[in-house]
């Protein structure tokens, strides 16, 4: 299990590597060492014990985060372009279902893609969150999203429900 | 000129629309958190558009992926430090006020 991680984080560097360089011989060499130091950074950033995002989960959700992104860029640029500048900008206090940190910068990350609203980080099982127009908040909707960046992870996420202690 | 090179230019004055108003949304926007709304989502998507109108120029699958890629580590940098700046704010904002930050 151990080394299949491992072996699966190097394998995806490797893949970054070549992607990003077009495969080409010269820079195969600088490839040799920046893999396996960027696998060796990943380990100590997030040891292979931590619960595991599924990748394929991931690809599955990657047509709504891009029509999120889409719809997010769109709004912020209406409200700019609007010489009555409709915003209302506050801050919530959204609670969240789940203490891991990772799933909280993932989700804050969304959250941030989102039209209107903007992480300001997680911690405590709750998470700030600035809104352009603070009528709009919907604690549903939030909720919604933490369930879909939680079911992104392997079955070890559910430990640290805030349900569980 | 193709109809590549139309959807080209179309991709690319888009994109550089979306740029246009997040700059705007930074100038016109009240407060710290507010404008970072405006550099992060619309200057992501304008950057998506700029990048598919590059992968569309050069159009083969290994550049489009490199773009994709370069996008993909763009919007990730931007989530990540709009994070730690929108954190400060909301740090300095309950400080100064006890609310928050509204204007």
């Amino acid at each position: 299990m151990r080394l299949a991680s491992v072996l699966n984080r190097s394998v995806i560097f490797a893949l970054l590597w070549v992607t990003l360089t077009g495969g080409a011989a010269d820079a195969l060499i600088y490839g040799g060492v920046a893999v396996p130091a960027a696998t060796l950074l990943s380990l100590r950033l997030y040891p292979v014990d931590q619960p595991g995002v599924v990748l394929w989960r991931v690809a599955g959700f990657m047509p709504r985060f891009l029509a999120q992104a889409f719809m997010g860029g769109l709004d912020v640029a209406r409200r700019a372009l609007d010489p009555r500048l409709p915003i209302a900008p506050g801050w919530v206090r959204a609670e969240l279902t789940n203490r891991n940190e990772a799933a909280g910068v993932l989700l804050g990350g969304v959250v941030s893609i989102l039209p209107g609203s903007l992480a300001a980080g997680s911690g405590d099982a709750a998470m700030d969150v600035h809104l352009l127009n603070v009528t709009g908040y919907s604690a549903d909707r939030m909720q919604a999203d933490e369930r879909r960046i939680l079911g992104l992870f392997d079955r070890r996420i559910d430990s640290q429900d805030v349900a569980n202690g | 000129m193709s109809w590549i090179d139309l959807a080209v230019l179309a991709l690319l004055g888009t994109g550089l629309a979306f740029y246009g108003a997040g700059s705007l949304g930074l100038l016109r926007f009240p407060d710290t958190a507010s404008r970072l709304h405006a550099l992060t989502k619309a200057d992501n998507l304008g950057l998506g558009l700029v990048a598919l109108a590059a992968a569309l120029h050069w159009g083969s699958l290994a550049v489009a992926a490199k773009i994709a890629l370069v996008w993909l580590f763009a919007v990730i940098a931007a989530g990540i430090t709009s994070q730690l700046l929108a954190r400060q704010a909301r740090l300095d904002g309950t400080r100064s006020h006890p609310d928050g930050d509204r204007p």
